[in-house]
């Protein structure tokens, strides 16, 4: 008896006041878990309503066909979206709110989850630069990078395109992207009427009005891109590069994008090969990468201007020197291959009002010449 | 006993928190603002008046050996019910508590009454002790967050005070201050009370929620 009062009694006492206070919480819980659910509802919508005035009732919608979509929300009164959208920013992925009203434009934008630098990307998150979404359609028209942080700008601005598609999908609305200078307009600004013609071995070719053509080619940029590069070739009538601009890629944002960079590019204009031109330090991979295409795209555009080769005029002595009449100068050649004199062809000696540039390319050419007719 | 000194012995005789020098931890830890000290004291004193009044009622069927962990339990299931109430119809002031809330199960104000008053004492006295105490801890936390609220952010119930608020002295509304300005109100009382407020009988070993397991409680006392 007294091993009862000792152990049992004890334990069972225990386990009564236990079992009475848990049945006590489980009546509380009842009675409090709607307004609790209510309560967390409420501060989910009022993180919503900043984005989005006006906005009630939210609804966790889900979006299909659109990338890079963290959650959508549809006002339960009609007012709009509020969805969340992502894209890859200067330290990883940068997260955006943003508030459609039912026009499609935007009604409030919040940076959420981002990485981006303390003091400088993290501006995109300040009122003075988000504030410029509030009232634009899908093109963002009009919407200025934060200088000193563009690439978190360039990112904030992707997110919100991101977002318009998503909106697009769920409200069933064509969305026009952000104005976008289409790569061959880069490359011949003055040029409205661009057609498409057919090339081998080229992703595309568009004929540029007279002024030449773009070569469209595809290929690994930096061998962990998600995706391969387009790399637009523009190449004038004269068989040289009118330009190169980037299309579609998925280099890294701030190193391999450098490459792609007009400041950058714009080194290839003028010149017939990728030969002598510095790759970015950094952005090897996707420097390289792009010199690959521009010589594949060099290389088809004969077929689309035809050999721009000049013609030379080659005779070859007994004793291995040469004379060659090019482009009305004739270069002559000693047997070493080396060039001896430049005249013009007419047999006069004034060389003066020649360009010194095209002195020299006719001595390349001659000396191409000759190398080829002695290797033949 | 009388019943109207069971209710004042709490207030400022034997104040739980600036004369027991119990519940410290919540004392200095939410009272940067007035509304979270009065907000948790009345959260304490609820907590407080029902597991007096439970245990009293219990005195007699509790046994000895589980007496504590019984507390515990009855004390657990009382504060996670407050938290629930405050979660659903409070929010704001429970996301300012935070983990404090659910620490009341630990405040030594609690089990310290508990063990001390209500264990011994009819459940009408315990009700009157719960309800006194509750106040006496209120009234200390609300000193606190008051003063470390004007003084250390320059408003009262977050109503700005002209001058004082365009100059505060940050450091009371900071961990550190809730040291000082503790220490300065257990000073200011003794001063006022001539060192009688410690040295209440009830404050004695033996009247110390720790006294059964103390090693002190052997040679007389701790501080002896």
């Amino acid at each position: 008896m007294n091993a009862v009062k000792q152990f049992v009694v004890p334990a069972v006492v225990l386990t009564v006041i236990c079992l009475v206070v848990s049945a006590a919480l489980a009546g509380t819980y009842q009675v409090t878990e709607p307004v609790i659910e209510a309560a967390k509802r409420a501060e989910a919508d009022a993180s919503r309503v900043v984005v989005l005035p006006g906005g009630k009732d939210f609804k966790e919608v889900t979006v299909s066909g659109v990338d890079n979509i963290v959650e959508a929300y549809e006002a339960g009164n009609g007012a709009g979206y509020v969805i969340t959208g992502k894209s890859k920013g200067y330290g990883g992925d940068l997260q955006v709110m943003a508030g459609i009203d039912k026009d499609g434009k935007i009604a409030g934008v919040k940076l959420m989850d981002n990485n981006e630098t303390q003091g400088i990307g993290s501006k995109t998150g300040e009122d003075s630069y988000t504030s410029q979404y509030k009232g634009k359609d899908s093109t963002l028209d009009g919407v200025t990078a934060i200088s000193g942080a563009t690439v978190s700008s360039k990112a904030f601005e992707a997110a919100v395109g991101n977002i318009f598609q998503a909106y697009g999908a769920l409200a069933g609305v064509e969305v026009a992207g952000p104005e976008m200078t289409p790569p061959e307009t880069i490359i011949f600004p003055d040029v409205t009427d661009f057609t498409e013609v057919a090339l081998d071995g080229a992703k595309k070719a568009i004929k540029a009005g007279d002024a030449g053509y773009v070569i469209v080619m595809e290929g690994q940029g930096y061998s962990h891109a998600a995706g391969p590069m387009e790399i637009y070739v523009g190449v004038g009538m004269d068989g040289k590069i009118a330009g190169v601009a980037a299309g579609t890629n998925s280099e890294t944002a701030g190193i391999g994008s450098q490459a792609l960079e007009p400041e950058y590019l714009k080194a290839y204009t003028g010149k017939t090969s990728p030969d002598g031109i510095d790759n970015i330090s950094g952005a090897t991979e996707t420097s390289v990468g792009v010199k690959k295409l521009v010589r594949a795209a060099m290389e088809l555009a004969p077929a689309l201007i035809g050999d721009t080769t000049p013609k030379v005029d080659l005779t070859v002595a007994e004793d291995g020197s040469a004379s060659a009449v090019i482009a009305g100068l004739r270069v002559e050649i000693d047997a070493a291959g080396k060039v001896t004199a430049v005249a013009p062809a007419d047999g006069t000696t004034d060389l003066s009002s020649v360009a010194p540039e095209a002195v020299k390319e006719a001595m390349d050419n001659a000396l191409a010449a000759y190398t080829a007719s002695k290797g033949a | 006993m009388n019943k109207l000194k069971i209710l004042t012995n709490g207030i400022i005789k034997e104040n739980p928190v600036l004369v027991l020098v119990l519940g410290t931890c919540p004392a200095l830890a939410v009272t940067n603002s007035t509304i979270n000290g009065v907000g948790m004291g009345l959260a304490a004193t609820f907590v407080l008046i029902c597991s007096n009044v439970v245990i009293s009622l219990l005195k007699k069927v509790i046994p000895d050996k589980v007496r504590i962990p019984c507390y515990i339990v009855v004390i657990a299931g009382f504060v996670t019910i407050v938290q629930l109430i405050m979660q659903a119809y409070m929010k704001s002031l429970y996301d300012a508590l935070g983990i404090f809330l659910s620490l009341i199960v630990v405040n030594c104000v609690i089990l310290g009454r508990a063990e001390m008053f209500a264990n011994k004492n009819s459940v009408y006295d315990s009700f009157l002790d719960g309800v006194g105490m509750g106040i006496g801890f209120t009234l200390a936390l609300f000193l606190m967050g008051a003063f470390r609220e004007i003084f250390g952010v320059g408003t009262f119930c977050n109503i700005p005070i002209p001058g004082l608020s365009s100059q505060p002295i940050a450091i009371l509304a900071q961990a550190p201050g809730g040291f000082f300005v503790y220490g300065f109100i257990i000073a200011m009382l003794n001063k006022f009370s001539h060192g009688k407020a410690v040295k209440r009988k009830s404050f004695d070993c033996e009247s110390c929620p720790s006294h059964a397991g103390c090693s002190g409680a052997l040679k007389g006392g701790c501080g002896r």
